[in-house]
């Protein structure tokens, strides 16, 4: 179940913790590696934002109380920058007010401590499955939308009533255009959104619609 | 309020009818005043009219008798000339008679001179005028008197002719003065007969004819027709102002008028005398009025600022909020002011009078109190710096009072009782108390929040490696499940186990530093004067519960390693702790009995209560921190009692007492 560590950090979902107490961030990072989780360990929120960029995927778990820069601090820093990783926060006694703030600022959890250690793992794991999906997701969506940029006025129209599923003649009436011209319009729609028949073309919108 | 306005309805009648009555007093004043000089004006014009109509009278009197008397002069010396005018017409008609002898003329002439002493002499005249003979009292011829005078010839002979028998003559200054010169004709044939004149003397005719009876209370003055005075006789005193009386001669010597003038009679004078003496009796009375008047002056005067002090003395009871009392020595009420009635709901003619015990002593003191009088009033020894005691209102509620008592000393400078203010301090008190328990809760709130504090800190703290430890654990059981760990670093990773381990030791000992930073510091000291004081100390402390404390101390009770500022806060709370138990109990009922007891290693002291004592399931917990029997309590008291006596190498132990409580205990060892 263990995966191997990647060679580069920066590709590939990591759990990036970010936490100023050395022997728990080294006991944190042991862990989630025990589960196979790529670990990239932070002695502080600063150090963190300075080598943030958006094209790391996975979660992050950061603590509350930490010197300089505190967690939330952190959180709202990365909601302003528009960050989707999801994140996690470790809290102490006493900072459950701070950590439901943190949850309505759009914190995906919080963990108590003393945590139960599977339970944490789990979570993050979960996180950056979630974090993945996403991504994946959003990739697809980043394809198409480049795919649908290909099409011309005229083949986007044709595409439309392609989907309420008009016969060519129809469309070719509607359009006041002949049947071959049509059929041209298409074939060429089919190879630009890389498709192979109407009903992949159906998925395809759909999903980029959802 | 309900009884204020009471006692201002009934103050306020009281004081109009009291200013009736001085106006009532006023004008009665004003009239006693003015009745006397009324009656002495009165007497003294009665008594004027009295004299001025006596005086009137008198004068009346006097007139009458003066006009009397004048008329009896005028008639006795018209009688006198009469009888000598007679005489003398005798003697001319025996003269007439030639048979008559003539020495019997001679000796009829000296027989008239003889019986009329104002005759100055008798002589006749033959009728050519010429004097044959004449004969004057001393016998002889009186060659100084100028019969020929051609006047009285001529009257003569003008009277003989007239065939008169008598002629007279207006009077005639003469040396003796002024005489009347009276003549007969002796009858005859002869045409020119002889004629005998007599000359009468006015001066000597009043002297001899006016009786002295007159002559002693009236001047007599016989003047002619002009006003001429010709003879007067003035024995007694008169004035030109002393009434007089004129009236004109009836018939002979003609043309003359006799004036009797009255003399000053004694009686004026007696009269003088009584006016005199009328005036300086009126004197001596107005005086008399006038020195009553300054007098009754000055009184009202005193009485005005008698009664402005009284005004003001009695303004100024009734605004003090203290409340007065005063007592004679035999401890009776004698005097209570308004604040004082007004305080204990009793009125100023209910208390007055009254003898211990009194009605608002608290019931349950009242034997304790009478015995306190008896043994402190009575013997002049009452508390004169402030005691505060309670009292109990006529309606039942209590009222804590500041008394103090001052001796009252009498106008002679002897004791005649006591005078005690009561400051009614309940408010002060309540608030005091409140005040009290406000801060004991803000007290317990901070000690609990600084130990929320503590233990959100040392939560926190000890988070973290139990975490570091709890998540090296997980990772070294999914390593080993997988079997992809090496010994190397199951080693490695056991060690940061460890690690982290020994953190959470540090963070524990450093909070048992923070804790015991106080190191105790032993000493000397001895046990029965540490208790003595903390016994003292904690009675002064404000307690709502006030419960007796009893000692009992074998002294001296010196131990070598004490520290004393411990052990006292350790009794301080033993002692709060007996006295908290007994909460439910009657105050009577609240002891505390405090024993120091020595024997040779040691020194024990004890504290016992008669609380309801520990419950029989919490007997082995009480010490044990956040464990309590107490409302609110924090469960600490006796665990740091017993962290202390433990640091002495003693023990603090707690066991049920017979009859109800418990008995705390501890030893220090001597040495």
């Amino acid at each position: 179940m263990r995966q191997p560590a990647p060679a580069n950090r920066n590709h590939g979902p990591h759990a990036f913790i970010v936490d100023d107490d050395d022997a728990l961030r080294e006991a944190l990072t042991f862990l989630l590696q025990s589960r196979g989780v790529n670990v990239a360990p932070f002695a502080s929120a600063e150090a963190f934002l300075a080598q943030f960029n958006h094209t790391q995927r996975g979660c992050i778990l950061t603590d509350v109380r930490m010197d300089g820069m505190s967690g939330i601090e952190m959180i709202e820093k990365l909601m302003a920058m528009k960050c989707s990783l999801p994140m996690l926060v470790l809290t102490g006694h006493g900072d459950v007010a701070m950590a439901v703030d943190a949850i309505k600022s759009g914190v995906r959890d919080f963990v108590e401590k003393p945590f139960n250690t599977n339970v944490l793992a789990d979570k993050i794991i979960a996180a950056i499955a979630d974090d993945a999906a996403a991504a994946k997701k959003q990739s697809e969506q980043k394809l198409h939308e480049q795919q649908m940029a290909k099409l011309s006025e005229r083949e986007r129209k044709v595409m439309n009533l392609i989907l309420a599923g008009k016969l060519n003649k129809v469309i070719a009436n509607e359009l006041n255009i002949s049947t071959r011209t049509v059929e041209v319009h298409r074939s060429r729609i089919f190879v630009h959104m890389e498709v192979h028949n109407v009903v992949e073309l159906a998925n395809l919108l759909s999903r980029m619609r959802s | 309020m309900h009884s204020d306005n009471r006692t201002k309805k009934a103050t306020r009648p009281q004081d109009l009818t009291a200013m009736q009555n001085a106006h009532v007093k006023w004008t009665g004043l004003a009239a006693l005043n003015v009745m006397p000089i009324l009656a002495i004006v009165l007497l003294f014009s009665l008594l004027s009219a009295l004299l001025w109509i006596l005086r009137v009278n008198e004068l009346e009197q006097v007139r009458l008798d003066l006009v009397r008397d004048t008329l009896w002069v005028e008639r006795a010396l018209q009688f006198q000339i009469a009888n000598d005018d007679e005489t003398l017409q005798r003697l001319a008609v025996d003269f007439a008679d030639p048979l008559s002898d003539p020495t019997k003329f001679a000796a009829q002439s000296r027989q008239l001179l003889a019986s009329d002493g104002s005759i100055l002499m008798i002589a006749r005249l033959n009728s050519y005028n010429q004097v044959v003979s004449i004969q004057t009292p001393n016998g002889a011829l009186a060659n100084n008197l100028n019969v020929n005078d051609s006047e009285l010839l001529t009257r003569a002979v003008t009277a003989a002719r007239r065939d008169s028998p008598l002629i007279s003559t207006s009077p005639v200054h003469m040396a003796e003065g002024e005489v009347l010169i009276r003549m007969a004709k002796i009858p005859g044939p002869q045409a020119q007969p002889g004629i005998l004149v007599s000359a009468i003397s006015l001066e000597r005719m009043l002297t001899h004819n006016i009786p002295w009876w007159i002559a002693e209370k009236r001047a007599v003055e016989i003047k002619d027709h002009e006003g001429r005075i010709l003879a007067s006789r003035s024995q007694a005193a008169v004035t030109k102002e002393s009434l007089s009386h004129s009236i004109a001669f009836g018939a002979e010597p003609a043309g003359l008028f006799i004036t009797l003038f009255a003399a000053q009679t004694p009686s004026s004078l007696t009269q003088q005398g009584l006016v005199g003496a009328i005036v300086v009796l009126g004197l001596l009375a107005v005086g008399g009025l006038l020195a009553r008047e300054n007098h009754l002056r000055k009184r009202r005067l005193a009485e005005a600022e008698l009664r402005q002090e009284h005004a003001f003395r009695k303004a100024m009871e009734d605004s003090l909020t203290v409340g007065m009392r005063a007592r004679d020595l035999e401890g009776r009420v004698i005097y209570v002011n308004h604040a004082f009635c007004q305080m204990l709901g009793w009125s100023r003619e209910e208390l007055v009078g009254l003898a211990p015990p009194m009605p608002y002593w608290l019931p349950e003191e009242m034997e304790e109190k009478t015995t306190a009088f008896r043994n402190r009033v009575l013997t002049g020894s009452p508390p004169t710096d402030g005691v505060e005691s309670t009292f109990q209102k006529r309606d039942g509620r209590r009222l804590v009072a500041l008394v103090q008592e001052a001796p009252l000393i009498g106008p002679e400078g002897l004791q005649t009782g006591w005078m005690g203010s009561f400051l009614d301090i309940t408010e002060r008190k309540a608030t005091e108390e409140l005040t009290r328990q406000q801060a004991d809760q803000i007290a317990a709130t901070s000690r609990l929040v600084l130990i929320g504090e503590m233990a959100s800190i040392l939560a926190h703290d000890l988070n973290q490696p139990l975490a570091t430890i709890t998540s090296y654990q997980a990772g070294l059981i999914n390593r080993l499940g997988d079997g992809t760990i090496q010994r190397e670093e199951v080693v490695q990773t056991l060690a940061k186990v460890g690690e982290a381990a020994q953190r959470a030791g540090h963070i524990i000992h450093r909070v048992r530093e923070v804790v015991n930073r106080n190191e105790p510091r032993f000493e000397p000291v001895d046990i029965a004067t540490l208790v003595k004081r903390t016994v003292a100390l904690f009675q002064n402390e404000p307690r709502p519960l006030k419960a007796r404390i009893s000692v009992s101390i074998v002294e001296p009770a010196r131990v070598e390693r004490c520290d004393d500022v411990l052990i006292e806060q350790v009794l301080i709370n033993l002692l709060r702790n007996a006295e908290e138990v007994m909460h439910d109990l009657p105050k009577q009922q609240r002891t505390i009995d405090v024993s120091v007891t020595t024997t040779k290693t040691s020194v024990e002291v004890q504290i016992a209560d008669r609380g309801p004592g520990v419950p029989k399931e919490m007997v082995g917990d009480i010490f044990r921190p956040f464990v309590t029997t107490k409302k609110g309590g924090m469960g600490l008291g006796l665990t740091i009692c017993r962290s202390v006596l433990e640091a002495h190498r003693s023990r603090l132990t707690c066991s049920p007492r017979s009859g109800g409580g418990s008995i705390f205990k501890f030893s220090l060892a001597t040495t």
